[in-house]
């Protein structure tokens, strides 16, 4: 008679291992065992001890047990054979005991057999169906264990809940984005921990097969974080999978890239606009300083002050486009911040009036910081100024110095020693959304700001090679820090601080003048003969090469723009220090100094004028230039 | 023909009608079955309901490979009543085991006597 079962393995050898103390009941099954369809090999051993000292040296494909031996008894010798061997076991027991044999089926017994109830071939068929689902088992198991791996240490959060939304199972990772222990999310709505009116679309997703979205989880601390999640429906019947990733901190990265990214287009624009404007105000000035030096008349005289009086007004709008545009001219010098903060104290205290208490931390010789002085004081008037406005009521300004180690965890400041300027109010405070526009131009809470305060630090700051920072939230006051790198130890001394002086300083020079701008040129040649100059004057880079090779006299100094028309600047420069390398040169741009570099000109520092100037500057300068050169 | 107490064409079916595997089963039992009577014995004499559990289960599981329902059934109660902790039944349960064994044995040697093997209705 063949046997319909598993006719692939029939030849295959089959270890047994029987444990049996009768004597005729184990003759009995070793006889049953016999059958030409199959190659058995049957050990037989008469007591536990036996069975177990045996499988130290041999494991078996099945053992088949009888559970009452001289030396065990019961469901005990079932339990000590099943963990001493990873082989099938089948119980064969003279009790055809229900209760039993559920217990040790349930337990890990492939099968429950009574004696006398079977023949040869049942009980073969048994063992090959033991073997099978052993094996089975033991595929299901090693899959399990990857799997119960891979669930438990998966950096993502893992989730399977119910059709009602309880969570069935978690992972630690899943646990940790929530922040509570695993337990306590077991038995939770996962909706309990997401944003209102999410649980409809939770309710959507069970619906149909597959879904990926955000939402945010409200956390028990009051933070939130941002989820990326991804679900299946119904992985077993009523039961869905909802794979979890935090993606705060990447959006978080993503929002401050283009943040920057938007500052950057903003400050460019701005920079663009200033330059162009900055010409235009050099007219202006420059006709309005020429009216005032030949009016006769006081009312006159009156209205060309007012013209160069809004000039300079304009003037100052457009250096601080250019600061944020990080475009203005930096004389940076070596600074101890705390120095600087102290000249302004009396400033500060006249801007912060009565009401407003002052307190401030200034420590020296932390380092020194290259920045420009001028430039640092207009930081901390702009910050000292935003504080006062934030307070209408009075309180608290808190400006303190101090040194400050950045960690390479830090993701706003990159490792370093720093020199931090922290200015705080006890006012208003700002919202989220308001911190983060805040550095935009043009941007303001206020009826009557201009929005360039914040934007203008900004821009100086970031070309000083430094950060800015902001903490607040509304009614607990804001908190703007400054970090600027420190150049230096303590013990080098900074540089002494400017000191301005004015006075009409006339020549008698000859000066090549290169605009193409031509009221502007005009203005200026008729400023410079009035000072008793010799003024050569061409629109065009050409046009100068040519005066340059006609002229028999010397000339002293060439007056250009760093952008002219037929021959570039560097050109000029070039052919007119080859040609008369006796001549100065002054380059005047709307641009910072440092445009002269990019511009491929090797020119010290001294020798620029940032537009718009005015003419007592560019007097001024021309001076400080042949001054020096000995004539 | 068939006897009440045992159930012969179903032991034929599970020796696969090997008479000489029979003949050697019976051989066995024949030589086990006084010394598991015996145990049974002593257990009673010793007073012993735990004792008398273990032995008539033993006995109960032989008895059955040779479908001796009625031997079994007696082993069983005898069993059973051991495990409640009574012993008092337990001479009258071995005296008929003591009989059904006895049958047992001839019917079995007469069955290994016959040498087509098996055994007609």
């Amino acid at each position: 008679m063949s046997t319909p079962v598993i006719d692939a393995r029939q030849t295959e050898l089959l270890r047994v291992l029987l444990v049996e103390d009768s004597a005729v009941d184990a003759r009995f099954i070793t006889a049953l065992l016999r059958s030409p369809a199959t190659t058995l090999e049957c050990k037989h051993v008469t007591r536990l001890g036996a069975a177990l000292e045996h499988l130290k040296t041999e494991e078996p494909d099945v053992v088949l047990l009888d559970l009452n031996l001289e030396d065990s008894a019961g469901y005990e010798t079932f339990y000590r054979m099943r963990r001493a061997s990873t082989a099938a076991i089948l119980v064969l027991s003279a009790s055809d005991d229900e209760e039993l044999a559920i217990k040790t089926v349930r337990e890990g017994a492939q099968d429950y057999l009574v004696k006398g109830t079977f023949d040869g071939r049942l009980l073969l068929r048994s063992i090959r169906y033991a073997i099978e689902r052993k094996r089975s088992e033991e595929a299901l198991r090693h899959s399990e264990a990857t799997l119960r791996a891979i669930f438990e240490n998966s950096l993502d959060g893992i989730v399977i809940f119910s059709g009602d939304g309880i969570c069935l199972e978690a992972n630690v990772a899943a646990a940790g984005l929530v922040n509570v222990p695993r337990k306590e999310l077991i038995g939770c709505r996962l909706c309990d921990f997401c944003e209102k009116g999410f649980e409809e679309v939770w309710a959507e997703l069970s619906l149909s097969e597959s879904g990926r979205g955000q939402f945010w989880a409200h956390l028990k601390n009051g933070s939130r974080r941002l989820v990326d999640y991804c679900f299946t429906a119904n992985i077993l019947p009523g039961q869905h999978l909802a794979m979890l990733r935090d993606i705060t901190e990447q959006q978080d990265m993503e929002q401050q890239l283009r943040d920057s990214q938007k500052m950057e287009a903003v400050g460019r624009l701005a920079g663009g606009v200033a330059h162009d404007f900055n010409n235009i105000l050099g007219i202006i000035s420059g006709h309005a300083e020429l009216l005032e030096s030949t009016a006769t008349g006081q009312v006159e005289r009156g209205r060309a002050e007012k013209i160069i009086s809004a000039s300079e007004k304009a003037a100052s709008l457009t250096r601080q486009l250019l600061a944020f545009g990080r475009k203005q001219v930096m004389s940076p010098k070596l600074l101890d911040l705390a120095t600087v903060l102290e000249g302004l104290s009396s400033m500060v205290d006249c801007l912060m009036g009565a009401e407003v208490q002052i307190s401030i931390q200034a420590n020296k010789h932390l380092g020194l910081v290259r920045a420009d002085q001028s430039q640092m004081e207009q930081v901390i008037m702009n910050l000292t100024a935003n504080a006062r406005e934030a307070m209408p009521e009075g309180g608290t300004l808190t400006i303190t110095i101090d040194g400050c180690q950045s960690s390479s965890d830090d993701p706003e400041l990159p490792p370093g020693e720093y020199t931090r300027l922290s200015i705080s109010d006890t006012g208003t405070g700002m919202s989220e959304e308001v911190q983060s526009r805040i550095f935009e131009p043009f941007f303001t809470t206020k009826m009557t700001g201009s929005g360039l305060g914040l934007s203008t630090v900004y821009g100086i700051v970031k070309q000083s090679g430094g950060y800015i920072t902001v903490r607040s939230a509304p009614q607990h006051g804001s908190t703007f820090s400054v970090y600027l790198p420190v150049v230096c130890g303590s013990d080098l001394t900074p540089a002494p601080a400017e000191s301005r002086k004015q006075s009409h300083m006339p020549g008698h020079e000859t000066i090549l003048l290169v605009d193409n701008e031509e009221d502007l040129r005009n203005a200026s040649c008729e400023y410079l003969e009035s000072c008793g100059y010799q003024v050569l004057s061409a629109g065009d880079g050409k046009e100068a090469m040519e005066i340059c090779n006609r002229h028999t006299g010397s000339i002293s100094l060439l007056i250009s723009d760093l952008v002219v028309p037929k021959l570039s600047g560097r050109g000029l420069v070039e052919h007119v220090r080859k040609t008369r390398p006796a001549t100065n040169v002054l380059m005047i741009s709307g641009y910072a100094n440092d445009a002269v570099r990019k511009h491929g000109i090797s020119l010290d520092p001294s020798c620029f004028l940032q537009k718009p100037f005015t003419f007592q500057a560019l007097s001024e300068k021309i001076r400080g230039i042949l001054d020096k050169d000995g004539n | 023909m068939k006897i009440e107490h045992f159930d012969q064409q179903s032991l034929w079916d599970r020796v696969a009608g090997d008479p000489e595997l029979l003949r050697e089963l019976v051989e066995l039992f024949t030589a086990e079955a006084p010394r598991m009577l015996a145990r049974i014995e002593q257990a009673i004499k010793d007073g012993s309901p735990s004792g008398l559990e273990k032995a008539s289960h033993k006995i109960k599981g032989s008895v059955l490979q040779f479908s001796a329902h009625t031997a079994a059934a007696i082993a069983l109660e005898m069993e059973e009543n051991g495990r409640r902790g009574s012993i008092t039944d337990a001479e009258a349960l071995l005296k008929k085991l003591k009989y059904e064994v006895d049958l047992l044995q001839k019917t079995l040697r007469a069955m290994v006597g016959n040498k087509t093997g098996r055994f007609q209705e």
